[in-house]
């Protein structure tokens, strides 16, 4: 019997001019972001390349780059925001990057959320939209239309038929997702710009798998509603309130909270410190200047200027250290205020999983701030002790990347998350559909 | 008329609606093997939430509702087995076909073994056009769904059939014709409880007829008695009447 309900609720959607549309705009849209992201990572990397190849010099100032994530042409997150370019010298500690020749980013930890087009954005956006179309009518439509009551004429388990609904629609949508990943994949697999290793496409695995979650839940939702209410108008409608709430407005809301609870210094506040701190070392610069503008400066005189600069630049770093780790701090805590919703859930996970959220940022400048203090050392080495520094190479820029396995274990809880309220939606939805009036 | 015993019965039946409103006050009635009840009565006379308690789309207030010797509130899928249902209304799935249709609910209904013949046969029997087997019924008429209503509840072939109000709406033609099948259906042996505004049809079909008032069951006649009654004023008299003290 379960395969007879199974048959037919799929039948139905796949007959039906909504799922046929759905379809059609899913197949473009799928096409459409994944070739505009590969392009534009085609770009980035080969902007990367070129710079790298270029660049790499090492005298005054050095410069580090930073490559764009492969993942990021199917979930790019803040990797586009991020910037490309650190440069480094003993006069300054880079606390952010910037785009290739300077141009300025700034946007590294921007709280805006949600918004770059890409494969995550259709299933979060899209795909579940078209979830709530095809869930809202589920078991309302048919108690509007009468067919519920000519269904449940037969010795039929209401939960056998609520399970047969459930599973059809997530045989529908799963289908649909399916489409539009093989769609992306084929995408990327044909362009010869982009080339996955093994870790990534574990990782895309585990996107599309946490994609099935997500949408699997917004499903579980529709049916729901779809039992509690009569109508499928109303059903519709409600639906519609709760995804506008659920993928727009909380995710955003969250971050303004968070924003309010946990207010960051103000622009003036943190020029003031620097000025303070330009102010504590602007003797000691001075003088530092002063004798390395004469006709033969000492190595003394070097080192001092030396050591004046280094000492200033770290204290500048502080300042915007401690600034970047309160906004890291204030990051966290729009992420924590977010998990209601599961939009906000899906995109944090599946960000951290194609590692182009903050995290992988903040590694990147760990391992610039590492760069930069055996880069100042060698400096000093090159002042007292030339023999030493031509035998001590500055060590080539590295950092850990967030490891798979890592990644894995830290989204865990999130796609727990999602099977968590999955699984509630469903109870919900089944105790309601054993009370239902049938009338 | 047959005197076995009766496939449906309802037992001392009421029903109390949350807001307080009391749709049926203790109803007793019996349906035999190959008997025709007609329950006759006003909007919101009853007689829906009736064939709701039947169906165990409700649960009763108090008393019981027999299919086939079984209690519906106890063993409702075990009760279903033995009954078909034909709304006022029937509402298919208007993306299939007739076919599909009747094949789907026929295996709700326990017949999984039918071939397409089995089908076309069914629907022939109602006499639906047969250009419209294999097209989709979201263009259907009323006359058309009702009659493959009908189809859905012959091939079910349970022993009980409970039809709500299923001629509103039909022209003259499609509601003889509807009632027709309904014959077949008695002399095949069935137990045929239905709901109908239609005074002049209870009296044409109906083995028994029950005029039913504010929930209760105020007056039965069988066929016999009707001959020497007229039906239509005995129905408008008891409308006429004082509403009934609440019990």
């Amino acid at each position: 019997m379960l395969k007879t309900i199974i048959g037919r609720e799929v039948l139905d959607h796949l007959k039906s001019a909504r799922f046929q549309i759905a379809l059609l705009i899913t197949g473009i849209l799928a096409v459409t972001t994944t070739l505009i992201n590969v392009q534009d990572y085609a770009v980035r990397h080969q902007n990367y390349l070129d710079a790298q190849k270029e660049l790499r010099s090492e005298g005054f100032e050095i410069s580090v780059f930073r490559e764009p994530q492969v993942l990021s042409v199917l979930a790019r997150g803040k990797d586009r925001d991020f910037g490309d370019q650190a440069r480094l010298s003993y006069m300054s500690v880079p606390s952010q990057l910037t785009g290739y020749m300077n141009v300025s980013r700034g946007r590294s930890r921007s709280l805006a959320q949600l918004a770059a087009i890409d494969f995550t954005f259709l299933v979060r956006v899209i795909l579940s939209l078209f979830v709530v179309f095809l869930a809202y009518g589920a078991v309302s439509e048919e108690k509007a239309n009468g067919t519920l009551r000519l269904a449940m004429a037969n010795a039929l388990p209401r939960d056998k038929l609520l399970l047969g609904k459930l599973l059809a629609g997530l045989v529908v949508v799963g289908g649909v997702l399916a489409f539009a990943a093989l769609l992306s994949l084929l995408v990327i697999v044909l362009h010869p710009a982009v080339s996955f290793s093994t870790s990534d496409w574990v990782r895309a695995a585990l996107i599309l798998a946490g994609s099935a979650l997500y949408l699997s839940l917004f499903y579980g939702l529709g049916l729901f509603v779809s039992v509690i209410t009569d109508r499928p108008a109303t059903s519709l409608l409600v639906l519609l309130q709760l995804w506008i709430v659920l993928v727009i407005i909380y995710p955003n809301l969250s971050v303004r909270a968070a924003e309010h609870v946990y207010p960051l210094p103000s622009e003036d506040v943190v020029l003031a410190q620097k000025q303070a701190v330009s102010e504590r070392f602007q003797a000691a610069i001075q003088r530092a200047n002063e004798g390395i503008s004469r006709p033969s400066p000492t190595s003394t005189d070097r080192l001092q200027s030396l050591e004046a600069w280094s000492g200033e630049a770290v204290e500048m770093a502080k300042v915007d250290e401690e600034f970047g780790r309160r906004q890291s701090r204030q990051m966290r805590r729009a992420e924590v205020l977010s998990l209601l919703s599961p939009a906000a859930v899906y995109d944090q996970a599946a960000n951290r999983l194609a590692r182009t959220d903050i995290r992988e940022y903040d590694r990147f400048m760990g391992g610039v701030r590492r760069l930069w203090d055996a880069f100042v050392g060698r400096y000093k080495l090159r002042i007292t002790d030339p023999e030493a520094y031509k035998q001590t190479p500055l060590p080539d820029f590295s950092y850990r990347s967030d490891p798979t396995a890592e990644a894995v274990a830290a989204t865990w809880p999130q796609w727990m998350l999602l099977v968590v309220i999955n699984l509630v939606l469903f109870a919900l939805a089944y105790t309601g559909f054993l009370r239902k009036d049938l009338r | 008329m047959a005197t076995s015993q009766p496939i449906l019965k309802a037992d001392d039946l009421s029903k109390r609606y949350e807001d307080g409103i009391l749709a049926l006050d203790h109803l007793n009635l019996q349906v035999q093997p190959g008997e025709v009840y007609c329950l006759l009565g006003a909007n919101g006379a009853g007689k829906t939430t009736t064939i709701n308690l039947f169906l165990n789309f409700i649960p009763p207030t108090t008393g019981t509702c027999f299919i086939n010797g079984i209690d519906v509130t106890k063993d409702p899928l075990e009760a279903k087995k033995y009954v078909a249902f034909v709304s006022e209304n029937v509402m298919l799935y208007g993306n299939f076909t007739a076919r599909q249709n009747l094949d789907f609910f026929a295996k709700l209904g326990g017949k999984t073994a039918l071939a397409k013949n089995d089908y076309y046969q069914v629907m022939r029997r109602v006499s639906l056009q047969e250009k419209a087997f294999d097209q989709r019924v979201k263009n259907f008429s009323k006359g058309m769904r009702q009659k493959l209503g009908i189809s859905i509840a012959i091939i079910k072939d349970a022993p009980a059939v409970l039809l709500d109000e299923p001629t509103a709406g039909l022209d003259p033609k499609a509601a003889t014709e509807f009632l027709e099948i309904m014959a077949e259906l008695k002399n095949e042996g069935k137990a045929i409880l239905m709901s109908t505004h239609d005074i002049f049809r209870a009296k044409e079909i109906g083995d028994r007829v029950g005029i039913m008032k504010e929930g209760r069951l105020v007056m039965e006649r069988t066929r016999q008695e009707l001959q020497y009654e007229d039906l239509v004023k005995i129905y408008i008299d008891y409308m006429k009447s004082e509403p009934l003290a609440i019990s």
